[in-house]
C-alpha cells in the first residue's frame, strides 16, 4: 500500500494540509488514484456551532480541489520528489480551467481522486481529471496547471517586487 | 474569518484578515508558510455564499498571480452578473498590499429549498 508515509517522500504537503491518505493505482508520468477520506475532525469543522444546518457541513470547494491538486503533484512529481521546499523549490498551481463541482461531499465520504498527465515542459506540468465519492462523480477538472518555482522568486513576488 | 463589508445587488466586497497562527501554516509548507491558492478561492466562494446563497457550480477559470502569505490582508471584489439557466456568473479578484493574488471566474446557482445537495 502507498500510504501517508510513502506520499510525505514525494510532495512537501504536511499535515494539516497534507489531504491525501493512500495511492490506489498509480502509472507513473501517466495517471494515478488517490483517496480522501472526509471526517468530521477536519479542521474546517471546528468552528461549527451546535444549531448548524445540515449544509453547513458541505466540505468546501476549494478544499476539494486542493486534495484533488495533491493527487496531481504527487503524479507529477513522482520521479522527481520535492518532499521539503527547503531545498529550494516550492510546487505552486498557476492555474485552473473548467472545473465544474458536480455534487458535494460530507463527513463520512470517501474522495477517489483521479489524475491524469496532459503534458509535462521542464517545471511545469498540466493535469486532467476527476473525483469521485461512491460512483457518484463530484468534480470535474478540465486543466490544471502547475509549476515548480524557487523560494527567492516567490518570496520576492510576495513582496511586490515582481509584475 | 471574512467579514461582509458592502453588497449592494451584485457586488460583493470582503476583506479577511489572513492569521498567521492558522495552523495551515504549519503544513504549507514548514519553512515557507503560503495559503494555498484553493484557500484563497475558498475565501472567495465564502463571501459570495454569504451574500447570496447561491451554490457554487463551475471554477471556470483560476489565475494565481503571486503568494499569500501570513498576516496578509485579503481584499475581495466580486460581481455577479445573470447567465444563462438561472446561473449567475462570478468575476472576482483578491488583492494585498503587493497588489493582485489572484482571479477567478466562477458560476453559481439559486440554491433550491428542500435541502438538495
Amino acid at each position: 500500500m502507498i500510504g501517508i508515509a510513502e506520499i510525505k517522500r514525494i510532495i512537501p504537503h504536511r499535515y494539516p494540509v497534507l489531504m491525501l491518505d493512500r495511492v490506489a493505482e498509480l502509472e507513473p508520468g501517466r495517471a494515478l488514484v488517490a483517496h480522501k477520506a472526509i471526517t468530521g475532525r477536519e479542521p474546517c469543522y471546528a468552528a461549527i456551532g451546535d444549531d448548524a444546518e445540515p449544509a453547513q457541513y458541505a466540505f468546501p470547494a476549494g478544499q476539494l480541489m486542493e486534495s484533488w491538486a495533491q493527487a496531481a503533484v504527487l503524479l507529477v512529481r513522482w520521479q522527481t520528489p520535492n518532499p521539503d521546499v527547503r531545498t529550494g523549490f516550492v510546487e505552486l498551481l498557476s492555474g485552473i480551467r473548467n472545473a465544474s463541482l458536480l455534487g458535494q461531499v460530507f463527513p463520512g465520504d470517501v474522495v477517489e481522486h483521479r489524475v491524469e498527465l496532459v503534458r509535462a515542459v521542464d517545471d511545469a506540468a498540466v493535469v486532467t481529471g476527476s473525483s469521485v465519492v461512491d460512483g457518484r462523480l463530484v468534480l470535474r477538472v478540465g486543466s490544471f496547471t502547475m509549476a515548480r518555482r524557487g523560494i527567492e522568486v516567490l518570496a520576492a513576488a510576495a513582496d511586490g517586487s515582481e509584475g | 474569518m471574512t467579514s461582509v463589508l458592502r453588497a449592494t445587488g451584485y457586488e460583493v466586497h470582503a476583506s479577511v484578515r489572513v492569521d498567521p497562527a492558522d495552523p495551515v501554516f504549519a503544513g504549507h509548507y514548514p519553512g515557507f508558510p503560503v495559503l494555498p491558492g484553493l484557500f484563497v478561492f475558498d475565501h472567495v466562494d465564502h463571501a459570495v455564499r454569504a451574500e447570496t446563497g447561491a451554490q457554487l457550480v463551475a471554477l471556470d477559470r483560476a489565475k494565481f498571480v503571486r503568494p499569500v502569505r501570513p498576516g496578509d490582508d485579503l481584499r475581495i471584489e466580486a460581481t455577479l452578473t445573470p447567465a444563462d439557466d438561472g446561473q449567475m456568473l462570478c468575476v472576482a479578484t483578491v488583492f494585498t498590499a503587493s497588489g493582485v493574488v489572484a482571479e477567478f471566474r466562477s458560476r453559481y446557482r439559486a440554491r433550491r429549498s428542500g435541502g438538495e445537495s
